[in-house]
C-alpha cells in the first residue's frame, strides 16, 4: 500500500514536471537564430514545429535535396549568401528529399507562410525511372507533415488521394508506419473514423508533437547550429572585405560571379571543372565510369517523378502559393564522358519546363549551363558559380512583388 | 556492504524516510522514460544511407 502510494505520488510529481517541461519547450520551440532556418539539416526538413515556428515573414521555404548539405561549406551557399540580407528563407531538405515528400511539407507548413511563394531546387537524379527510392522515401519520411497535409482542408480530394496511394505503396518497407498513414487519412481526411481511432490518432499526435517540440528544442541548441552561425558570421566578414555587398547591403551578383571565376581558376583545374576535392574522391572510379551511361537514351525521361512533381505544383496552386521551379542541369563534361546522351538530357530539361508552364509556375533555367566552368562542385551538385546564378534567381523572385 | 545492510535497516525504522526514497525512485524512473521517449529515434523505417557512389 506504501509503495503505491509512492508510486501515485512520483506520478502526481511527474506530471507536474512535464507540464512545467511542456511550457517551457513550447517556447524554445521559436529558435533564437536566424541561422535557423538556412541551416542545412536533415532533421529540421522532418519535424513540422521547427518548421512552421521559425518560418520568417521575410522568406519563403526553399526545397531542394543533397545540394544543401554539400555546399553548405561553399560561401555562395544561400546560408552564407543571404546571411547579412533581409530575406530569411527556409531550407527544407537533404539527399534522396524530392518531390513527393516536398509536396506534402508544403501542404503542411502553409498556414505559418506569410510570404506566398515556394521554390523547388529540382535534381536530375529525381527522374531516374524508378523514381524516389521506396527505403529513401521511408526513412525521410514524416508523420507530422502527413497529418498536417491530410488535415489541410485546402487541398482537393483528388491530390490527397494520390499522396495517400503513392506513401502507401513507398510504405511497404515500413509496415508499421504505413498502418498509421491509413489512420490519419481516416481519421483527418475521410473523417470515417470511429471513436477508438480518433481516441488513438490524437494521443499519438500529441506525443509527436510533443517529442517535436522537445527535437526542435535540442536542434536550436545543436553543434550544428553553432557551426552554421559561424560560417556566417564569417562570410558577412569576408562580404564586406571584399566588397561583395552593395551599398544597400544586397548581394553584388557581379562581384560574386566574379570571385567564384577566380577562385575556380585557381581551385579547380581538372577535366571536369568541378572541386578539387570532389575530383579526387571521384578520380579511383573513373575508369569503370567511362562511357557507362552510352544507352541512356531515355534517361530521366520516365518515371513517376514527373507525376510527384506534378503533385507539388498542384498542392502549390491549391493552395494559393506561386511556386519557382529551379532547373539544375549536370555537369556537362562528366556526363558526356559517362555517354549519357546529350539529347536524353535535353528532353529532360524540356519535359520538366513543359510541366512547370502548364501550372504556370516561374522557371528559373540554369540547363543551358551544363558546361559552364565551376558551376558544379562534382557531377551534379552546385558549385560555386553554380550557387550564385541560383542563389541570386532566388533572391530576385523573393523581391518581385 | 555492511555499511549498506545497516542503511536499510534504519531505513526500516524511518517510514517517512522510507517513502520519500521510494517516491524518489518512482520519479527517476518516469523522468527516464519520458527522456527516452523524447529523444529516442522511434522511426520503424529500414536505414538509408545516402551515397554519392
Amino acid at each position: 500500500m506504501r509503495k503505491i502510494k509512492a508510486f501515485l505520488v512520483a506520478l502526481l510529481l511527474f506530471a507536474v514536471t512535464v507540464v512545467g517541461c511542456h511550457f517551457y519547450i513550447k517556447d524554445k520551440a521559436s529558435v533564437d537564430s536566424t541561422a535557423f532556418s538556412t541551416m542545412p539539416s536533415e532533421e529540421k526538413g522532418k519535424l513540422r514545429v521547427a518548421l512552421t515556428e521559425n518560418m520568417s515573414e521575410n522568406g519563403y521555404p526553399i526545397f531542394g535535396s543533397s545540394e544543401f548539405q554539400h555546399g553548405k561549406d561553399h560561401f555562395y551557399h544561400p546560408s552564407q549568401v543571404f546571411s547579412g540580407t533581409d530575406f530569411q528563407p527556409m531550407l527544407i531538405g537533404a539527399g534522396y528529399y524530392q518531390s513527393l515528400s516536398h509536396a506534402i511539407t508544403l501542404a503542411s507548413i502553409e498556414g505559418s507562410m506569410k510570404v506566398r511563394k515556394a521554390a523547388l531546387i529540382l535534381s536530375p537524379q529525381w527522374f531516374r525511372s524508378t523514381g524516389v527510392v521506396d527505403q529513401a522515401y521511408a526513412s525521410r519520411f514524416s508523420e507530422t507533415h502527413y497529418a498536417g497535409a491530410m488535415a489541410n482542408e485546402k487541398l482537393d480530394d483528388e491530390t490527397k488521394q494520390y499522396i495517400s496511394d503513392r506513401t502507401q505503396k513507398l510504405l511497404n518497407v515500413d509496415t508499421k508506419t504505413q498502418k498509421r498513414v491509413k489512420l490519419y487519412d481516416d481519421v483527418l481526411w475521410k473523417k470515417d473514423a470511429n471513436i477508438v481511432e480518433t481516441v488513438q490518432e490524437t494521443l499519438w499526435s500529441t506525443f509527436l508533437s510533443e517529442k517535436e517540440d522537445f527535437q526542435t528544442m535540442l536542434l536550436g541548441n545543436s553543434k550544428e547550429l553553432k557551426a552554421c552561425e559561424k560560417r556566417q558570421t564569417e562570410a558577412k566578414k569576408k562580404g564586406e572585405a571584399e566588397g561583395l555587398l552593395t551599398e544597400s547591403g544586397e548581394p553584388d551578383w557581379t562581384a560574386l560571379l566574379t570571385l567564384a571565376e577566380q577562385e575556380g581558376e585557381e581551385q579547380n583545374q581538372n577535366p571536369f571543372y568541378m572541386d578539387e576535392s570532389a575530383y579526387k574522391r571521384l578520380k579511383p572510379h573513373l575508369a569503370k565510369k567511362e562511357g557507362i551511361n552510352s544507352d541512356a537514351y531515355k534517361g530521366y525521361q520516365t518515371g513517376p517523378e514527373y507525376s510527384d512533381l506534378e503533385c507539388f505544383l498542384k498542392v502549390c496552386r491549391q493552395l494559393e502559393i506561386e511556386p519557382l521551379i529551379v532547373i539544375v542541369p549536370v555537369n556537362g563534361y562528366y556526363y558526356d564522358f559517362t555517354g549519357f546522351p546529350k539529347e536524353a538530357r535535353q528532353n529532360y530539361y524540356e519535359k520538366v519546363r513543359t510541366l512547370a508552364e502548364s501550372y504556370g509556375a516561374k522557371i528559373a533555367d540554369f540547363s543551358d549551363q551544363e558546361y559552364t566552368k565551376y558551376f558544379f562542385e562534382d557531377r551534379v551538385h552546385l558549385g560555386k558559380k553554380g550557387w550564385v546564378m541560383v542563389d541570386e534567381s532566388l533572391y530576385e523572385f523573393y523581391k518581385e512583388a | 556492504m555492511k555499511a549498506f545492510m545497516s542503511f536499510i535497516k534504519k531505513l526500516e525504522n524511518h517510514p517517512r524516510l522510507q517513502f520519500a526514497l521510494q517516491t524518489f525512485g518512482f520519479y527517476v524512473l518516469l523522468m527516464v522514460l519520458f527522456l527516452y521517449f523524447m529523444t529516442a529515434n522511434l522511426s520503424s523505417a529500414p536505414k538509408f544511407v545516402y551515397s554519392q557512389f
